[in-house]
């Protein structure tokens, strides 16, 4: 018996595709689980699975020393019997109910005045004092996310769940929100679950992440390994890493592998790569951008570029390079006023060693399109 | 004006609605939820009435209900009576042909609400029967009215079933319509015109009740 949750099951979710669920997540503390992938890839319906609104075809998904379904025995346990708390990507909270009745809906059973104690006690938590005789519909985004989470939180499950908890904010709201969340949340020593297609709330709110794509778990692990060392390419582009470029393996020495690649030569930490052919992951936020030196004096990793693209994204720039292979880098923009940069310029693109993480390729793909824009 | 008759009217009118919501209410929910295949069968013959002359309805009630059918004689060895020509073979008639006019609009109510507020409530602990009392009823309430009313201002109109079924016996199935009926048939149009007015009055306050009532349970 684990003393957590673990899951392994399969279950069609839209034609032909069918998510194969691997999970492993102790339940003795407060401990964050990503599920993260692009939308459509199954992520809400595994956790509706978890929680019992769907129902798998195969597998197996038990919880402490309870079987919450087993195909083989045809065990299924409804939601109401698995003391679970979900957060419904939209709050789903009850119109025709007030915040204290909605946050108090799920203490059936209780005395009135525990009850009452309870959502007091909740609503202070939750910075929802004065707010308990309005109604969801007079709420602000923000509140309406507290209240949901006040709700499902207010029976002291064993599990909870959240489907996308801050999409329905706006950015300035999400930012926000995103930093508290956490906080809030570990004060319930439970184990939570989270779904997101957003990669910084990924990486702000997790321990560990279960990335996904087109219903397959692809990696596992702590946020660190996910995003720093994806993988696979899939799971490259799907954490958002902006440049993955084919490349070959020339030497390895002390440590260090030189790749050729279109462009030019790349010094990384060699790692445990074996094969020859590789894939080179480079974060946007890796490279930096100079005019080009007088003489012909390039240091390692830097790379003779011609800029393609200028795409200003809220405080940062994309700047998508041509180095003989697609690069992308992400500059603040004074960055690009203190080097005047057009498209069409000529500088010179150093990209920090440290940061470039080496896929293993298999040589079949030599003759694909060299870099990849994500 | 024939007192008797609007009573009786009211009688029926009020019998029809009730039973149509303890009848329709279950029937429509199942129907809103079920994802069985004969669904469709179900609705169309809930819809039929719609489509068909009431005379078509009552005929049938006549045939399978009378005293040389099985259902008829079984009754009558129950009740002691029979069915056509009563209070209760019109009631029958009149629950039978306001079918759509209850089960449609509850059937609507009960699908625009949102799956996902019946999901919240079972992940609360709330088993399917309190989540239906608590969160799909009363969000449900407009279109739940709306049906009452419909059936009730409808049934009070009903003619067609209950003549035939009914006949036109004084304080027992001579209704409000019937005896417009008869009262033209025996040209005193005053009479006929007094319950006319009735009912047209009757029958404007009711749908403008159900505009006003409906609008302003709408979420803001």
């Amino acid at each position: 018996m684990t003393n957590g949750l673990s899951a392994s099951f399969t279950k069609r979710y839209a034609r032909n595709v069918a998510i194969e669920a691997e999970l492993e997540q102790p339940a003795d503390s407060f401990s964050v689980t990503v599920l993260f992938g692009p939308s459509g890839c199954g992520k809400t319906t595994l956790l509706r699975c978890l929680a019992g609104l769907e129902r798998p075809e195969k597998g197996v998904i038990r919880f402490q020393d309870e079987t919450w379904f087993d195909s083989e025995r045809s065990t299924f346990r409804s939601p109401q019997q698995r003391d679970i708390g979900f957060c419904f990507q939209e709050f789903a909270l009850f119109p025709h109910l007030t915040v204290r009745q909605n946050v108090g809906y799920g203490l059936s059973g209780r005395k009135s005045h525990d009850r009452t104690n309870t959502v007091n006690e909740m609503l202070k938590r939750f910075e929802l004092s004065g707010l308990g005789e309005r109604y969801p519909h007079q709420l602000s985004g923000g509140q309406q996310q507290r209240t949901a989470v006040a709700r499902s939180l207010v029976r002291k499950p064993r599990l909870l769940l959240l489907d996308e908890p801050l999409s329905a904010l706006d950015t300035a709201l999400r930012d926000e929100l995103r930093s508290t969340l956490r906080q809030l949340l570990q004060q319930f020593e439970i184990p939570v679950v989270l779904v997101t297609h957003d990669r910084v709330e990924a990486i702000s709110l997790a321990d560990r992440v279960v990335v996904m794509d087109a219903g397959k778990v692809r990696q596992r692990g702590t946020v660190d390994e996910v995003f720093s060392y994806p993988a696979d390419t899939t799971v490259a582009r799907i954490v958002g890493v902006e440049t993955v470029a084919r490349g070959h393996i020339i030497s390895v020495e002390d440590g260090w592998a030189t790749i050729e690649i279109p462009g030019g030569r790349l010094l990384a930490v060699a790692s445990s790569i074996q094969t020859q052919h590789v894939h080179v992951c480079i974060k946007g936020e890796d490279v930096s951008l100079a005019r080009p030196p007088e003489q012909d004096s390039l240091r390692p990793n830097q790379l003779p570029a011609r800029v393609q693209r200028i795409i200003p994204e809220g405080p940062l720039v994309r700047v998508v390079l041509d180095c003989g292979f697609q690069l992308v880098a992400l500059v603040t923009r004074s960055t690009i006023e203190g080097l005047q940069l057009h498209v069409g310029d000529a500088v010179t693109a150093a990209v920090r060693t440290p940061a470039i993480h080496l896929l293993p390729a298999s040589p079949t793909e030599a003759n694909s399109p060299t870099g990849k824009v994500v | 004006m024939d007192w008797t008759a609007v009573g009786l009217t009211l009688k029926l009118a009020s019998c029809t609605t009730v039973i149509l919501f303890v009848v329709g209410v279950p029937l429509a929910y199942w129907l809103s939820v079920t994802r069985w295949r004969g669904r469709f069968l179900v609705e169309s013959i809930v819809a039929l009435p719609l489509v068909l002359p009431p005379t078509v309805l009552g005929f049938y009630i006549l045939m399978t209900l009378g005293p040389n059918s099985l259902p008829g004689q079984a009754f009558e060895s129950i009740f002691g009576r029979t069915l056509p020509f009563s209070f209760a073979g019109i009631l029958l008639g009149s629950v039978l042909y306001n079918l759509p006019f209850s089960v449609r609009p509850f059937m609507a109510a009960f699908s625009r609400t949102d799956r996902k507020l019946v999901e919240a409530s079972w992940c609360l602990g709330r088993s399917p029967w309190e989540t239906f009392w608590r969160i799909t009823f009363p969000l449900s309430r407009p279109g739940i009215v709306t049906g009452m009313v419909l059936t009730f201002a409808h049934s009070v109109g009903e003619f067609g079933v209950v003549l035939m079924v009914g006949g036109n016996i004084p304080g027992v199935t001579r209704t409000l319509s019937i005896a417009i009926y008869d009262d033209v048939q025996a040209l005193d149009y005053a009479s006929a015109g007094q319950a006319a007015m009735l009912l047209v009055g009757f029958s404007l306050v009711i749908l403008a009740a159900v505009q006003l009532t409906t609008r302003r349970e709408l979420p803001v």
